[in-house]
C-alpha cells in the first residue's frame, strides 16, 4: 500500500514563514509568561506542544512492558493454535515454519511491512508543524 | 413520505455508497474508539482524585484549577490524547480517514458527482451549489476538529467527516441518537418547514425527515463537499431535500419562510464577531412562532474541574472558537436579534457524568439546551 502523504498533508512550502518568523509557544501565557506542562493558553498555529514531556519515564516503561506482554500473550495463542492444528491434522507439522510464500503474496508482505514499520516510526520521526495548519490571523477573532 | 418524491423516482440510487473499510481499519478504529472512552472515563475518574487530594482548598476559579491540574500527570496524558487521538483517526498512514479515502478516490468522487449532476439536471431547487461563494474568513482560518483543510478543503471532506462522526463520540452505538434526543426536546408538533443549519454530512436531517415525513427539508452549508454527501445520502434513501451551498450570515431565503431552524453544535465554531448578525438572519428567515433551536457544549456553572477540561479542548481540538464562546451573551443577543422568548437550559439527556461506585459522578462536560422563539 501506499504510504505517500495524501494531498491534505500540508505542503512545506506554506509552512516556511511559521519555521522561520515567530513561532509562539501555545503552553506559555501570553500575558504572564508563564510557562505550563499541557495547559494550551492559545491555538495552535505553529508547531506541536509536548504535553508530555514531563511524563516519568518509569511510566512510559510500564506501558512498554505492558504492550509486550501483551504481544507474548498473542505468540501464545498463535502457537496454541498452531499445534492444535497440527494434532488434528489439519496443518501437516511445521506447515507454519516451513511456508514458503509465491513470489506475488511475498510483495505482497513486503509492502505490508515498509507499510507496518513506518506507521510505527513515523511518529518517532513526525514533523511538529500541525498537520492541520490554523492560519495565526485567527486571533483577531479570540 | 413527501409526495414530491416522486420526481427522484429515476433517481434513487439502490446501492449505497460505501468506503472500503478494511479489516485493520476496523480494528484500527475500534482501538482509537476505546482508548476515548479510557480517556473520558478510567481517565478522567484517575485525574479527578488526584486533582481532588492535590488541595486543600477548592480552587476559587477555573485559573486556578488549570494551575493545579497542570501539575498531573493524567492531565498531561488527557491533553495529549484529546490532540493526537483525533491525528491518529484522520492521518496515519495507511489506515487514517484520509488515507483510506485517497486509495478511492477516483470511484467516490465519480458517485458524488454523478449524484450532484443527476439532481441538479431533475430537480434543480434540491441541490444549489455555488463555486463562487467566498467563504468567511472565520471558517477559513481553523480546520475544525483537525480536519485538515476543514470540510470544504477536498472535494472528499465530506465523506472524511461522515466517517469520522462515528468515533469523534465515546461510545455512539447510534451515532444518531444525539440527533433525536435534540429533536425529542422540542415542542411536540407538526413543522411544516424546517431547515438544517449547518447540515453537514446530512445525517441530523435525514433523522428529522424520518421522525416528520411530513416536513419540507431544507440544509446548508458552506461545504460543497458535505452537501454533495447529503445529496447522495438522501437520493439512497428516497428523500428530497432542498440543499444550498451559502454563507448563514447571508441566505436567500424569503422572510419568514421557517417553522424550525435547527442546529447541531454549531454556535462554539462560531466567533462572537459574526454571531449577532447570524442570528438576526435566522431570525429573519423564521415565521412568527418559529423556533431556533440546538444543543451545545458549554462550561458547567460554578464547577472548575469541568471548565478546565471543557476548555482545553477549544486548543487541542482545533475548536478554536469555543473559549469567546463561553463568554457569549447568547441570550441577550438573541433578543436584540428579534427572538421574542429565550430559552436556555441544561440538557441533561446529554450530560454524561463519569460515575463511580460509592462516590459522586464526576461531570467531565456539560450541554445546553438553545431554544429561540420568534
Amino acid at each position: 500500500m501506499s504510504e505517500l502523504p495524501t494531498s491534505r498533508e500540508v505542503p512545506v512550502e506554506s509552512c516556511s514563514d511559521a519555521r522561520t518568523s515567530l513561532r509562539p509557544d501555545p503552553l506559555v501565557d501570553p500575558v504572564t509568561g508563564k510557562r505550563f506542562n499541557a495547559a494550551l493558553q492559545g491555538p495552535i498555529t505553529h508547531h506541536e506542544p509536548d504535553f508530555l514531556h514531563q511524563l516519568p519515564m518509569d511510566n512510559a516503561v510500564g506501558a512498554i512492558v505492558a504492550l509486550t506482554a501483551e504481544v507474548w500473550m498473542l505468540r501464545e495463542r498463535l502457537a496454541a493454535l498452531e499445534a492444535e492444528l497440527e494434532s488434528h491434522k489439519v496443518l501437516p507439522a511445521g506447515a507454519v515454519e516451513n511456508h514458503q510464500d509465491t513470489a506475488d503474496v511475498a510483495e505482497t508482505r513486503a509492502a505490508d511491512l515498509a507499510a507496518y514499520t513506518a506507521r510505527v516510526m513515523s511518529e518517532l520521526t513526525r514533523n511538529r508543524e500541525p498537520v492541520s495548519h490554523i492560519d495565526p490571523s485567527v486571533q483577531k477573532f479570540l | 413520505m413527501n409526495a414530491q418524491l416522486d420526481i427522484l423516482d429515476s433517481g434513487n440510487d439502490k446501492e449505497p455508497l460505501a468506503v472500503h473499510e478494511s479489516r485493520d481499519f476496523r480494528s484500527y478504529h475500534a482501538l482509537l474508539r476505546a482508548a476515548r472512552n479510557y480517556m473520558e472515563g478510567p481517565l478522567v475518574c484517575q485525574l479527578y482524585d488526584r486533582y481532588d487530594r492535590a488541595h486543600a482548598i477548592p480552587p476559587a476559579d477555573w485559573r486556578a484549577a488549570e494551575a493545579v491540574l497542570d501539575e498531573l500527570n493524567e492531565f498531561q496524558f488527557y491533553c495529549w490524547a484529546y490532540r493526537n487521538l483525533q491525528r491518529f483517526k484522520y492521518h496515519r498512514p495507511t489506515l487514517g480517514i484520509f488515507a483510506t479515502l485517497e486509495r478511492e478516490r477516483a470511484r467516490l468522487e465519480q458517485a458524488l458527482d454523478a449524484a450532484a449532476a443527476a439532481t441538479m439536471a431533475s430537480d434543480p431547487a434540491a441541490l444549489r451549489l455555488n463555486p463562487a461563494l467566498l467563504l468567511p474568513d472565520y471558517f477559513r482560518y481553523v480546520p475544525f476538529h483537525q480536519h485538515t483543510g476543514g470540510v470544504t478543503g477536498d472535494s472528499l471532506a465530506g465523506l472524511a467527516y461522515e466517517i469520522g462522526r462515528r468515533t469523534t463520540v465515546p461510545a455512539h452505538a447510534d451515532p444518531n441518537g444525539i440527533y433525536r434526543i435534540l429533536f425529542e426536546a422540542l415542542p411536540q408538533r407538526a413543522y411544516a418547514r424546517v431547515l438544517d443549519w449547518g447540515v453537514g454530512h446530512g445525517a441530523a436531517l435525514m433523522t428529522w425527515q424520518q421522525r416528520q415525513p411530513q416536513s419540507e427539508c431544507y440544509g446548508v452549508d458552506l461545504s460543497a463537499p458535505c452537501l454533495k454527501v447529503t445529496n447522495l445520502r438522501a437520493r439512497e434513501r428516497g428523500m428530497r431535500f432542498l440543499l444550498s451551498q451559502q454563507d448563514l450570515e447571508h441566505l436567500d431565503y424569503p422572510d419568514a419562510h421557517f417553522d424550525l431552524v435547527f442546529f447541531n453544535f454549531m454556535l462554539h465554531e462560531l466567533p462572537p464577531a459574526h454571531t449577532p448578525a447570524l442570528l438576526a438572519e435566522a431570525a429573519r428567515i423564521l415565521k412568527p412562532g418559529g423556533l431556533f433551536a440546538g444543543h451545545e457544549f458549554h462550561l458547567r456553572p460554578g464547577d472548575a474541574f469541568q471548565n478546565v477540561l471543557q476548555r482545553t479542548h477549544a486548543w487541542t481540538n482545533n475548536e478554536t472558537y469555543s473559549t469567546p464562546w463561553y463568554d457569549t451573551p447568547i441570550g441577550d443577543w438573541a433578543r436584540a436579534a428579534g427572538f421574542a422568548k429565550v430559552s436556555i437550559t441544561p440538557f441533561e439527556r446529554l450530560n454524561r457524568s463519569v460515575r463511580r461506585p460509592g462516590k459522586a459522578p464526576i461531570n467531565a462536560n456539560h450541554w445546553n439546551l438553545y431554544v429561540f422563539e420568534k
